[in-house]
């Protein structure tokens, strides 16, 4: 037997075509044989007195070139091993080829894709509808004492959500506000009212970027925390045994994480506010020559309760918003890992598109009642 | 070295393909193994028992690298599977396929892609037709009908799932085949097809095969050798006849516990040959 490093075959002529192995027949070695081998056929008889070694890949390569697929060549000088393996390759490759998944194209495809897409929205709704039913209705059972509340569970969910997110909200509202002041100064220097900055910083701060900011970082970071955590409960059937065991999902794990937010993302806005303000206050004093004196004197004049209030009734909404959607979509999950991954994506994208929605209603209901 | 990777032997011998020697594994202060040796010879099939616990699984890991032991050496083939060195370790990697617990398929592919996964990512001259009809035939070989090829795996059985993850594992055909509690959660036909598919590949292709298991009818079914993990290190090892007659008061209880007693008649009724030492054959 050579020791060939290569894979390698000759041709033999000896009444029709033989073909004679040389070498290691093994799929690490094959490499630059299958361009070789392309495209020939028509072998029916093999000799592999020099083959060093055969592997599945091998043997399917050997067949390959056959005349006749479906029955074995005149075999000569193999190992009682390698003619096993051959056969054994044979057999199996029998079975047959399926065929692949066809792509349609065309319009009629096109209009299907549109409608199923836009029932699948208005499925979605309806679920979320039903579900914030579900979700108020066990809230008051709350109330009449049918239901518990699980303030172990609230309280770490406030610090989950609420304690452990404030320095990202207050460093990130501060330097949003330190930009929105100096966009300010920038554009209202040419009309030489650059003191009008202290009403932009903090009218924006108090009525839309706090809240609007606060509630697009929880979402991000609980609201897909809930849908992840929930999800992986239900991939595994964490959620059917706490049903076999008597309880509510909703009381148990909805609830909780639901009243968390309604009390933390308000706290929240409020710091995030009061960051915004600063950073907007330090740039202007700091850098457009604005003196603390009148900075202050200025904020106290122009800025009235009612746009904190503004700012601030949103948040309970934004908070109701985005645990309902985050806990549904993590009851949504079905089966694998991939499906969290999934639903945790669509739980954040529909949280902040609701977010922003809703806070566009409101701008245009308090803009015409006049707040 | 060389000339273990040119042939596949195709009934076991007493040639060693993995060697342990003074092996110690440790998370902290929790010692797994300490001073561990085990052969497992070429074109054998190891069953590995222990009680939950022993440290089964992790033995499994730190043979396949991915967990590196504290001390002591492993080789594979005759090579150094400690090897830090990223091409030696690509070249040993090729060596084995491992079947994890519940298959470990990628879900967001079809069992094909899954099995393509290996063949593309590292036999790159391999022609795409030619990639394809050898997925196809690992997916036979791990007898699974042919449409299983274009399914995903949520959509297959448990039993499914695991021929699937076999014939992923030997796309690069692999000498040594790893299976974790390859029948763990299969009702007892599918169990019992499963030891005879286990059976067949490793006979027809001359694969060596370890198989950690729970189950006793795997044992002594398919099983060559048993090894037996226990007091952190291999108690035993040899030809079931002999590791049913070792004194450790846990062999004795695995053994002659009402689970061991009846798979061994069973097995006595069925193939009386089957528990002598592979070597008689």
């Amino acid at each position: 037997m050579t020791a060939a490093q290569q894979a390698d075959f000759a041709w033999v002529d000896r009444d029709g075509l033989c073909l004679r192995l040389q070498g290691p027949w093994q799929l690490s070695q094959l490499g630059p044989l299958w361009s070789r081998l392309q495209g020939r056929s028509g072998v029916d008889r093999v000799d592999g007195s020099a083959l060093a070694g055969l592997d599945t890949a091998g043997a399917m390569a050997v067949l390959e070139l056959l005349a006749s697929p479906d029955e074995l060549p005149e075999l000569s000088g193999f190992r009682e091993a390698d003619r096993a393996l051959l056969e054994l390759v044979q057999q199996r490759s029998q079975a047959a080829t399926p065929t692949r998944k066809r792509r349609t194209f065309g319009v009629l495809p096109l209009l299907a894709r549109v409608g199923a897409a836009v029932e699948r929205a208005w499925l979605q709704g309806r679920t979320l509808l039903g579900f914030i039913g579900l979700v108020l209705e066990t809230c008051a059972q709350l109330f009449t004492g049918r239901r518990r509340l699980r303030l172990t569970s609230a309280v770490h969910h406030m610090e989950q959500a609420g304690l452990d997110a404030v320095p990202i909200v207050c460093l990130l509202s501060f330097l949003v506000g330190a930009v929105v002041a100096y966009l300010g100064a920038t554009v209202l220097a040419d009309f030489g009212a650059q003191v009008f900055t202290v009403e932009l910083v903090n009218f924006s701060f108090l009525r839309e970027f706090g809240v609007l900011l606060t509630a697009i970082l929880v979402a991000g970071r609980s609201g897909s925390a809930f849908t992840a955590e929930i999800g992986a409960m239900k991939s595994g059937q964490e959620i059917d045994a706490i049903r076999t065991l008597g309880m509510d999902p909703i009381e148990l794990l909805v609830l909780p994480r639901m009243l968390a937010l309604l009390l933390m993302l308000p706290v929240l806005s409020f710091l995030a506010m009061l960051s915004g303000m600063l950073g907007g206050g330090l740039v202007g004093i700091l850098e457009l020559d604005i003196s603390p004196g009148l900075y202050l004197t200025r904020m106290q004049e122009t800025t009235e309760l009612r746009h904190l209030w503004v700012g601030l009734i949103k948040a309970p909404v934004f908070a109701f918003l985005i645990a309902v959607v985050g806990c549904l979509e993590g009851l949504k999950v079905a089966g694998s890992a991939a499906s969290v991954g999934t639903h945790t994506t669509s739980s954040v994208v529909q949280t902040i598109f609701l977010v922003i929605l809703v806070d566009a209603l409101f701008a245009i209901f308090f803009m015409k009642v006049g707040l | 070295m060389s000339e273990l990777a040119d042939q596949p032997g195709r009934e076991a011998s007493d040639e060693v393909m993995i060697r342990l020697r003074g092996v110690r594994n440790a998370f902290g202060d929790n010692v797994i193994h300490n001073q561990l040796d085990l052969d497992i010879r070429r074109g054998e099939i190891l069953g590995l028992i222990g009680g939950s616990g022993s440290g089964k699984s992790v033995l499994l890991k730190s043979i396949i690298g991915l967990l590196r032991p504290v001390a002591g050496q492993i080789e594979v083939g005759g090579m150094n599977a400690l090897a830090e060195d990223p091409k030696a370790r690509e070249a040993l990697e090729r060596r084995w396929g491992v079947m994890f617990q519940d298959g470990a398929l990628f879900t967001s592919l079809t069992v094909l892609e899954n099995v393509l996964v290996p063949i593309h990512e590292h036999q790159r001259e391999v022609p795409e037709a030619q990639a394809e009809r050898l997925a196809r035939l690992k997916i036979a070989l791990a007898a699974l009908p042919a449409d299983a090829g274009a399914k995903y795996p949520s959509e297959l059985s448990g039993g499914m799932r695991k021929r699937a993850a076999v014939a992923r594992a030997l796309a690069l055909d692999p000498q040594i085949l790893f299976f974790d509690e390859p029948t763990a959660g299969l009702d007892p036909i599918s169990a019992a097809e499963f030891d005879q598919l286990v059976l067949t590949l490793s006979r027809s292709l001359g694969l060596t095969v370890v198989v950690i298991t729970h189950d006793l009818d795997t044992l002594y079914t398919i099983c060559d050798r048993v090894a037996v993990l226990g007091q952190k290190r291999i108690l035993t090892v040899g030809p079931l006849a002999e590791v049913e007659a070792h004194p450790d008061p846990w062999i004795q209880q695995y053994f002659q516990g009402p689970r061991g007693r009846a798979a061994a008649q069973a097995q006595t009724r069925q193939a009386p040959d089957r528990n002598s030492p592979p070597q008689a054959h």
